[in-house]
């Protein structure tokens, strides 16, 4: 009898542990944005992306149907807008192939970039640096839970980025991006999103009736700032004026029509802003866009809002320079007079 | 073009886009192939900017002393008088040339009259656009453009007539990464 009171009492107690499973300590919100970056190296899955960019001139949008297959052969396929329909995107490792349906041509471009670890790690100490990331209320998104992270700005308060994170493959399933007012900057979404990891292979493959082109190839752009300033070959410039938490990030030099064209890109670990400048007498054509005219100080300038991005161009001490970032226009132009004092 | 490996004359044609599309694209396809023919490739690639560069800096105007010796020159030569000026002028070496150089001005300084500065050479401002984006890519959650360039544009990589027709966008990694 008192043995089958023992019994019964253990049995009472492992089934009390059982409905009440010992509590797990909440995941830091950092440490689930750092899988979620890493998350598609490890996850496959099919599905529909909606991508859309805000300006104040212009916005963009986009639909592709994607499979990606893990870690890195993804195919992107358009069903908008109208003149892209029928296109597809296929990536497979840092080589991309755009297959464009209208013109019968493949245009391969790589970009060795894409996977370039060191410069994902930098990029991501410089996010923790500049953003407090806090959780948001949990959501259901397609009947699964998702986690919301907020990037609030640490210099201005501000939420910059919210990001919505599947709780079980840590995939980023939507995204949105604000500018300093609130105002949506830029949108992501995942629909009909499936896990799977029976994509075939054939998927990714390139047709081989295709004439191909080559496009343009990028090698690991230099985090060294200062040895390319000095190696541009004439007396380059850079901004003595950067808004809060931003700092160089990479650069690279290009020759296009024989001219050395210098990029400086800075950034605070989301938003970015690149530098170009050249020495020639080689100004930048804005004629199939539609130009507006402003002043950097006392000199004459022109700028085109392409959605949330803003390309800044001007000529100053026998440089030809151009700003390029999802900045507004008046802190461009801050940046701007900051290059030659 | 009947081609197993790519010569290295090839490369360098292939590097500097003076090949036909048929056989830049031959090569292209050959070179995403090919481990061996990349490398060798990517070394003529980073030897050509080498080459730019190095041309670039040693690029020198005359040292002072020469400039002034050919001024001392022009300067003490013994003066001619007018008759022997005019003669010298008239020699046929001397007077055909300019004659020429004349009808040459004359044509191209009416024309010039009634057309409108030439183009200044520009860098298409997609370019830049693209270029921002292209580098932005290790951002983390980055955007990019929602409509990609090389789909958009006409030319490939969304640079421009101008830009593409050089073809010549030669990215120098920096050694110390």
């Amino acid at each position: 009898m008192q043995l089958a009171s023992i019994t019964t009492t253990l049995a009472l107690a492992l089934l009390a542990l059982q409905s009440h499973p010992p509590v797990q300590p909440a995941e830091a919100p950092g440490a689930l944005l750092r899988q979620a970056m890493e998350a598609p190296s490890n996850t496959s899955y099919v599905g529909e992306v909606q991508t859309l960019r805000f300006g104040a001139q212009k916005s963009d949008a986009a639909i592709y149907r994607i499979e990606h297959r893990a870690p890195d052969l993804t195919r992107r396929w358009y069903l908008a807008p109208q003149d892209l329909y029928g296109d597809s995107i296929i990536s497979r490792g840092e080589t991309t192939y755009s297959i464009d349906v209208n013109r019968a041509r493949v245009v391969v471009t790589r970009d060795d970039s894409i996977d370039d670890q060191v410069a994902q790690d930098d990029n991501f100490a410089l996010l923790n640096a500049n953003y407090v990331a806090v959780y948001g209320p949990d959501e259901t998104l397609d009947g699964r839970p998702v986690k919301i992270v907020l990037l609030n700005n640490k210099h201005t308060g501000e939420t910059t980025m919210r990001v919505r994170i599947d709780q079980q493959t840590k995939l980023v399933v939507s995204k949105e991006q604000y500018a300093s007012n609130g105002s949506l900057v830029a949108q992501t979404r995942f629909q009909a999103l499936r896990y799977t990891n029976s994509i075939p292979t054939a998927i990714f493959d390139v047709p081989k009736t295709m004439p191909r082109v080559s496009g343009p190839s990028r090698g690991i752009p230099s985090n060294n700032l200062a040895g390319l300033v000095k190696s541009a070959g004439f007396a380059a410039q850079g901004p003595k004026y950067l808004p809060e938490g931003f700092v160089p990030a990479a650069g690279d030099i290009a020759e296009i029509k024989g001219v050395r064209s210098l990029h400086l890109l800075y950034s605070d670990g989301i938003r970015t802003v690149s530098l170009f400048q050249n020495a020639k007498n080689v100004a930048v054509d804005m004629s199939r866009y539609r130009p507006s005219d402003t002043r950097v100080e006392n000199n004459d300038a022109q700028y085109v809002q392409e959605g949330p991005t803003t390309l800044l161009a001007w000529s100053e001490a026998g440089l030809h320079l151009a700003l390029v970032g999802d900045l507004n226009l008046e802190e461009l132009k801050k940046i701007a007079a900051s290059v030659v004092p | 073009m009947n081609l197993q490996h790519p010569t290295q004359d090839q490369l360098i044609d292939y590097i500097h886009r003076e090949l036909t599309p048929a056989d830049d694209a031959t090569i292209l396809m050959h070179i995403e192939a090919c481990g061996a023919c990349r490398a060798q490739y990517e070394i003529e690639a980073r030897l050509s900017e080498a080459l730019r560069v190095h041309a670039r800096a040693t690029e020198r105007d005359l040292p002072a002393g020469v400039i002034n010796r050919i001024w001392d020159a022009v300067d003490t030569a013994p003066a001619l008088s007018w008759s022997q000026r005019l003669r010298a002028t008239l020699r046929p070496a001397i007077a055909v040339p300019i004659a020429a150089m004349l009808a040459v001005a004359i044509y191209f300084g009416a024309g010039a009259t009634h057309r409108a500065e030439g183009p200044q050479a520009t860098i298409d401002a997609a370019y830049y656009l693209d270029d921002h984006a292209a580098l932005t890519s290790t951002v983390p959650f980055g955007e990019g453009n929602a409509v990609p360039s090389q789909l958009r544009n006409d030319q490939v990589g969304g640079a421009g007539q101008n830009v593409v027709a050089q073809a010549a966008v030669i990215r120098t990694a920096d050694a110390t990464r």
